[in-house]
């Protein structure tokens, strides 16, 4: 991924979701469970160019790379600890 | 063929007989309707899954309107037809006859008209292959509703009779109002369930939730680390040992056991 700004992390998470299949509503689900507090609108966004935090980033890499886990593939998705 | 209007009957017209069933021309009593759809509307409010919806509508669709013998519901979405409920092998037949070939009344007219009808499809040149199938199968007319319509779905309520010219005005506007009645329903019924897959899958993530905070408590403890690193803690070993990250919180919990991130 180039670069960590807003734009190019919204495109990686929303790139990687439809790469598993995963629906908004399931990834929204999985982000809970990471410890985010977003509202499915609030994902919706994030995935649509909002500006989303390093912390809802995270949570939302995390809950795409263990999609990625369940169906045996690499995971794509980098962290932020990745960019720096 | 046409589409019908459905009628409404004459409340208070002094040739029908309050204390039969139908006069002369197949009527029914005004008393007797009132009373019919009321069921309706009883009937369908108790069921609460939407196979039992279902079920309900077409067994009220024989038992409330005289001239209907046969029903049945079909779905289409997409390029999926399902057959959910019918009274009679005869209509599961002919309705999967029409949606295999997506030919036939239910599948075109219910499209885009909300009632459809036909007084004796045999003699009608439009679904050939429909008409022979619904012949040889025994049944001669249809009153087919549009329950819902959207992009590339579809549900009908088809009501069959055996005979020609079976569906009297009084038959239609049952069939309407148990058509209204049963799409209401579904549409409620279809929401509720949504919701309560909903809440499950939120039940269970914050289930999950939980472990991870306290996995995530317990490293900002022992560690004298943060909320975010302690996260980005368990997400390392998540990684390392390709588990998902609720398992590693877990073991923490359980075993007290620091995750093992693959540091040196």
């Amino acid at each position: 991924m180039e670069g960590d700004a807003p734009f190019s992390r919204n495109r990686v998470l929303e790139t990687a979701r439809q790469q598993c299949g995963l629906t908004l509503r399931a990834l929204w689900h999985r982000y809970v469970e990471m410890g985010g507090s977003g509202l499915l609108p609030d994902i919706a966004g994030f995935l649509d160019g909002e500006p989303v935090d390093d912390r809802d980033y995270d949570y939302l890499a995390q809950a795409l790379n263990e999609t990625f886990m369940e169906l045996d593939l690499d995971s794509p998705v980098p962290y932020v600890d990745d960019l720096r | 063929m046409t589409e019908d209007r459905v009628d409404q009957p004459t409340v208070g017209d002094d040739t029908l007989d309050p204390g039969s069933a139908s006069n002369a021309t197949g009527a029914t009593a005004p008393q007797e309707l009132a009373r019919d759809l009321a069921n309706v509307a009883r009937s369908l409010v108790e069921p609460q899954t939407v196979q039992e919806v279902l079920d309900q509508i077409v067994r009220l669709s024989v038992e409330l309107i005289d001239g209907c013998s046969d029903a049945g519901i079909l779905l289409v979405a997409g390029d999926d037809v399902l057959i959910p409920a019918t009274t009679s092998e005869a209509v599961r037949r002919v309705d999967t006859l029409q949606a295999q070939t997506r030919d036939g009344p239910c599948i075109d007219a219910i499209r885009d008209e909300e009632v459809f009808h036909s007084s004796d499809f045999t003699a009608d040149g439009r679904w050939p292959n429909f008409a022979a199938a619904a012949a040889e199968a025994g049944l001669r007319s249809i009153l087919a509703f549009r329950l819902f319509v959207e992009a590339e779905s579809l549900g009908a309520l088809n009501l069959y009779a055996r005979r020609r010219d079976a569906f009297t005005p009084d038959d239609r506007l049952k069939g309407a109002v148990i058509a209204a009645q049963a799409a209401a329903t579904l549409a409620q019924t279809a929401a509720s369930s949504q919701m309560v897959t909903e809440a499950e899958g939120l039940r269970e993530a914050l289930r999950s939730r939980d472990v991870i905070g306290q996995a995530k408590g317990i490293l900002m403890e022992r560690e004298k680390i943060t909320g975010d690193e302690a996260f980005a803690r368990l997400r390392r070993s998540s990684q390392h040992l390709n588990v998902k990250l609720r398992e590693v919180a877990r073991r923490l919990v359980e075993s007290g056991e620091t995750p093992d991130t693959g540091d040196s």
